[in-house]
């Protein structure tokens, strides 16, 4: 599969990652040779109506609120790049 | 007493014999590791916590206290794993900053049991790649050829033990980066069975695949670190409840008459010849401790690859949706709107290879190709699992090569990114399949460079894997020998 400069665009997009033109090339090159080589499982007579591997058992906990203290939320928003007092800041969701 | 090389025991019984001081052990593992800092094993070294650690570890020895299981054994932990209070980078620019809020639960096992941290070792970026050339801060040199590379993505963890850096570390293997490190540095790397450590505080790559597990210099020291890390953990609901009655294993008991199974695709073309006939040494050496070796066939095992890199990237583009800069990380100071808050905050975070493997996982994953790709890679995935099953039905184990070649040269697989995941082609495997695999020195290339043995057990059969390992390790010197300074 080679892929073209606007699958790259939409791949990007999508990722939200911005790319310059020379690395939208750069990535062209190397995402279509990448996809060439995993295609060959394309090769793999597996009817599509089989299973796919399990996915492991997983249990989950109960649905109780368990909370987390106010030393854990400062230890938390430590780590935010933009506040306000408690709050995350960010840029305007809606224009 | 020389206090280099030592083994965890040997550190137990120097502590407790007062031959040496836990602090004399931190300062000596301290000054080893600004030594030798050109091999950028280490991106974090907790040196005034380490030596507060070993004051107090000094004085329970002094006043006859007893000391826990691993008290003032110093190790260190690969950057991808969460460590509280320290910073933790995952080896990329967008957690430059980033120190652990908590503990992973490999960590915290390790600290309760009184484990010295030294540091945080070196890795790939978000533990992508094979060689620990896409770290952000530099790459790490192989020590048995600074001109070469160590392997990835635990590159970091492999040559702080291989370099006598620490006693121990730990590591990650998600289609190798255990394993392969641990076989291009001359060190024993174990890769447990998806499920038998807890992935709370491992910084997320392939949730189906990450698995924590120990880099040692000799199989019974991996041993003793797989016994203390595994377990269920409720904070990691993929851990097992069930665990094997013998995976805490007796070393010691017999390997006669277990049954090594040699898959002729593991010995394809492509295959340097040294790492082939020092894999075909060893064998002969197991069969002359009386195991009984068996050619077996895993057509499959050429899709394997394939498998791995639509799987894995298909679930990192998911877990790296996160980095968001929003809530920590780096965040893009000029970016105006929200989406050129993500866009800017990840184009400049993220390396190319992260990149790479993000896009790829959107296109496998995005409408009209997730059935080719995606969902066929994960038929063939079952294929492949049940291909293993019937095997180890016959053999008790697998013994292959752990990578097609030795340590190659630093960018000799940079401009080509297939080349560089074809390192990975023996051990992806093991992660697709959800087996267990360990990675044992096996001998020398002609130009002086380790090679790794690997061998892969059923799912939960480490003890397994380990008493072969540890036999092999009692009639071969391999492991003993280390790199030159």
């Amino acid at each position: 599969m080679s892929l073209t400069i606007q699958e790259v665009e939409h791949l990007a997009k999508l990722s939200k990652l911005k790319l310059s033109s020379e690395e939208k090339e750069k990535y062209r090159r190397e995402l279509s040779a990448i996809l060439k080589y995993v295609e060959k499982l394309q090769q793999v007579e597996v009817p599509k109506e089989s299973q796919e591997a399990p996915v492991s058992d997983s249990r989950l906990r109960d649905d109780e609120v368990i909370g987390v203290s106010s030393q854990e939320q400062d230890e938390l928003l430590k780590l935010v790049p933009e506040k306000e007092e408690r709050l995350i800041k960010t840029r305007a969701v809606f224009k | 007493m020389s206090l280099s090389y030592l083994t965890i025991n040997q550190v137990k019984q120097g502590l407790r014999n007062k031959d040496f001081s836990c602090q004399e052990l931190v300062s000596y593992y301290l000054k080893r590791i600004e030594a030798n800092q050109e091999l950028n094993a280490y991106i974090t070294v907790t040196d005034k916590q380490a030596l507060k650690q070993a004051k107090v570890v000094d004085q329970k020895i002094k006043s006859g206290e007893q000391l826990k299981l691993l008290e003032g054994v110093p190790g260190s932990i690969k950057d991808i794993i969460l460590t509280q209070g320290i910073k933790t980078t995952a080896g990329s620019k967008i957690l430059a900053n980033y120190i652990a809020p908590y503990d992973a639960t490999v960590v915290k096992k390790l600290k309760e049991l009184g484990v010295i941290i030294l540091g945080k070792n070196n890795c790939d970026e978000f533990a992508m790649g094979a060689s620990n050339e896409n770290s952000a801060f530099g790459p790490v040199l192989n020590p048995w050829d600074k001109s070469r590379v160590p392997g990835g993505s635990s590159g970091g963890s492999a040559v702080a033990v291989a370099a006598d850096l620490c006693t121990f570390s730990v590591g990650t293997d998600t289609g190798g980066s255990i394993r392969q490190p641990a076989a291009l540095a001359g060190v024993v790397g174990l890769k447990p069975t998806y499920g038998q450590v807890s992935r709370y505080g491992l910084i997320a790559m392939t949730s189906s695949l990450d698995q924590a597990g120990p880099f040692t210099r000799t199989v019974e020291e991996a041993a003793q670190i797989f016994k203390i890390i595994t377990s269920y953990n409720s904070h990691d609901a993929t851990t097992i409840t069930q665990r094997a009655k013998d995976y805490s294993p007796n070393l010691k008991d017999s390997i006669k008459d277990l049954k090594l199974g040699v898959a002729k695709e593991y010995f394809m073309k492509g295959i340097d010849p040294d790492v082939k006939n020092k894999v075909k040494e060893a064998i002969k050496e197991f069969e002359q401790l009386g195991v009984q070796v068996k050619e077996v066939s895993l057509p499959l095992t050429e899709y394997s690859l394939a498998v791995y890199y639509i799987i894995m990237p298909a679930e990192v583009s998911s877990n790296l949706a996160r980095y968001d800069g929003i809530r920590y990380g780096q965040s893009s100071q000029v970016a105006k709107t929200l989406e050129e808050l993500y866009q800017n905050s990840r184009a400049d975070g993220f390396g190319a290879e992260v990149k790479r493997r993000i896009m790829i996982g959107t296109y496998v994953l995005s409408a009209g190709y997730q059935e080719a790709y995606y969902k066929q890679a994960r038929r063939v995935q079952r294929l492949i699992q049940s291909e293993y099953q019937k095997i180890f039905k016959e053999v008790d184990a697998l013994v292959t090569p752990t990578t097609p070649t030795p340590a190659f040269r630093l960018g000799e697989k940079l401009t080509d990114p297939l080349t560089m995941y074809l390192s990975d082609i023996y051990t992806v495997a093991a992660n697709i399949a959800g087996l267990c695999g360990l990675s044992i020195p096996c001998g020398f290339s002609k130009e002086g460079l380790p090679i790794g043995l690997q061998l892969l057990g059923g799912p939960f059969t480490e003890s397994t894997i380990l008493k072969l390992g540890y036999h092999y390790q009692q009639v071969t010197k391999w492991h003993e020998k280390h790199p030159g300074a």
